[in-house]
């Protein structure tokens, strides 16, 4: 959505002020078909697709000879496939690059989860701890370990472990937008009625019928 | 009141406390939170009876139970009274019988768990992990997600995981109304010249005819509420939904208190033919005696 639709209508999808069946969001849900529905670019076809977990996908492109070469996840996933296959070298056995765009003037906005610090109170003690929390000292100290990439442009990019963190991290602090998980942000049944509708979709459904359900959802 | 009548109520009080308690009182309380909005607190009418109707994923439910229904009841009542006739002529019987019942033995989850690695899909090109798909490349044939297929397979190869746990039971209930059978009629029968077909038809199935009413009710009962398998092994996607699984995931990961309940109590109307059955057979038996 981020890449065809754009930032803006991107929020109007979350918050339900277009409807599912708005051709945009088919648009998007065609481009996704277009791949995941060819058994030709996924690995096993739609049927695979739907029987392998997500956190062992990646190893379908370490085993020898690789079953596939690339690989659509977040960057949490090299500690999956890193664990699996010790011996990996990053650079030489595996790269990464950000998702090219495909409508050249919406660019590449970034996306993602992240780790949320809340507080209860309002008291100025909490308020300094926020501050202090989202500071760059601090968040250089979580970033020094593996997996957490820092929001703060200020963070010094030489405290990530490894070359390719640091250069996700350098996307991350450089890009146009970012977005927060779509399907996180919706309300719980919504949220779920989503997933169901994309596996519906990868298991052959109608795309018309699946969008007219998720409409119907609210 | 004469003190024989309140004597007999004293013995009666304390089950009638702890079936009010826990059976009626719940029972009530759900169908008020049926009437109500998400939390419970207000009052929303039949919209949730509307919801468990027309929602798309509520009708794949309740035609996925109906099919649970016609061929889990038929599979597993059929198949007992097959292997309760069969296995009363061979020698090994008691073995036979041991190895189907046992697993009745096995947790449905655990069934549910044993069946998703057999029912495992791997891609042709690469080593196939699940016991049936093994089989079926070993033959020469590409595997196929049995799980995945919508929408006869995949709702075929549940129902068959729930027929492989309860079949033992349904064998053994109707195992022992058949050893009843005195064999001196169906010796006569022989000697009369019916052949084994007519004697099944003709003199076993209708003296059996009360137990496999008890057998097919109480897999009735079973099967309208069939949950774990479903939950385990594909947690109802794929177009195989179940009412139950429904019910749970509105209750737990929605917290929709309103539509929970009416879906609970969709379940409980969908039951209560299959007790009055119960009740009227009851009355029937007191009544010849």
């Amino acid at each position: 959505m981020l890449r065809t639709a754009g930032a803006t209508v991107y929020d109007q999808w979350v918050a339900h002020d277009i409807a599912w069946t708005d051709p945009l969001i088919k648009t998007a849900f065609e481009y996704f078909g277009d791949i995941v529905l060819n058994s030709n670019y996924v690995f096993g076809g739609a049927t695979g697709a739907l029987t392998t977990n997500f956190g062992d996908s990646p190893n379908d492109l370490f085993v020898d000879p690789p079953n596939a070469y690339l690989h659509h996840q977040a960057s949490f996933i090299e500690g999956f496939f890193t664990e699996d296959f010790p011996g990996l070298v990053p650079g030489t056995d595996y790269g990464w690059f950000v998702t090219p765009p495909i409508d050249e003037a919406l660019g590449t906005p970034a996306f993602g989860g992240g780790n949320v610090v809340v507080t209860f109170s309002n008291s100025p003690e909490a308020q300094a701890l926020m501050r202090y929390l989202a500071s760059a000292a601090v968040q250089e100290v979580w970033a020094a370990r593996v997996g957490f990439i820092s929001a703060n442009k200020s963070v010094s990019p030489n405290v990530y472990p490894s070359g390719i963190v640091r250069a996700i991290a350098d996307s991350l602090v450089n890009t146009s937008a970012f977005r927060f998980d779509a399907s996180d942000l919706m309300p719980e049944e919504i949220g779920a009625a989503f997933w169901k509708a994309i596996v519906d979709y990868v298991g052959g459904e109608d795309l018309d019928a699946v969008l007219g359900d998720m409409e119907a959802a609210y | 009141m004469s003190k024989r009548s309140f004597s007999h109520w004293l013995y009666v009080v304390p089950a009638l406390v702890i079936l009010a308690f826990f059976l009626v009182y719940p029972a009530v309380h759900t169908i008020v939170l049926s009437l109500g909005d998400k939390t419970g607190e207000g009052f929303a009418g039949f919209s949730n009876y509307r919801f468990a109707f027309t929602n798309r994923t509520m009708q794949s439910a309740l035609r996925n139970n109906l099919l649970w229904v016609a061929v889990f009841t038929a599979g597993t009542v059929g198949l007992g009274l097959a292997m309760a006739v069969l296995l009363d002529r061979v020698k090994y019987e008691r073995i036979a019988k041991a190895i189907i019942f046992l697993p009745m033995a096995v947790s449905f989850v655990g069934s549910g768990v044993i069946w998703k690695f057999v029912y495992s899909f791997r891609p042709a090109s690469v080593a196939q992990t699940g016991l049936l798909n093994g089989i079926v490349v070993a033959l020469g044939g590409q595997p196929i997600g049995w799980l995945i297929e919508r929408p006869w397979i995949n709702n075929f190869a549940l129902i068959f995981v729930g027929i492989w746990i309860w079949t033992g039971f349904c064998m053994v209930v109707l195992s022992a109304t058949y050893k009843g059978i005195p064999k001196s009629l169906l010796e006569s029968a022989r000697l009369d010249g019916a052949t084994e077909w007519q004697v099944f038809w003709r003199i076993t199935f209708p003296l059996m005819r009360s137990t496999i009413a008890v057998a097919a009710t109480m897999m009735l009962i079973t099967v309208l509420k069939i949950f774990d398998v479903v939950y385990v092994m594909t947690n109802g996607n794929f177009g195989t939904e179940v009412i139950a699984n429904r019910m749970y995931k509105e209750m737990f990961q929605f917290k929709n208190f309103g539509r929970a309940s009416a879906i609970a109590v969709v379940l409980l109307l969908a039951i209560i033919p299959v007790m009055i059955f119960n009740l009227k057979r009851f009355r029937e038996q007191e009544a010849i005696r």
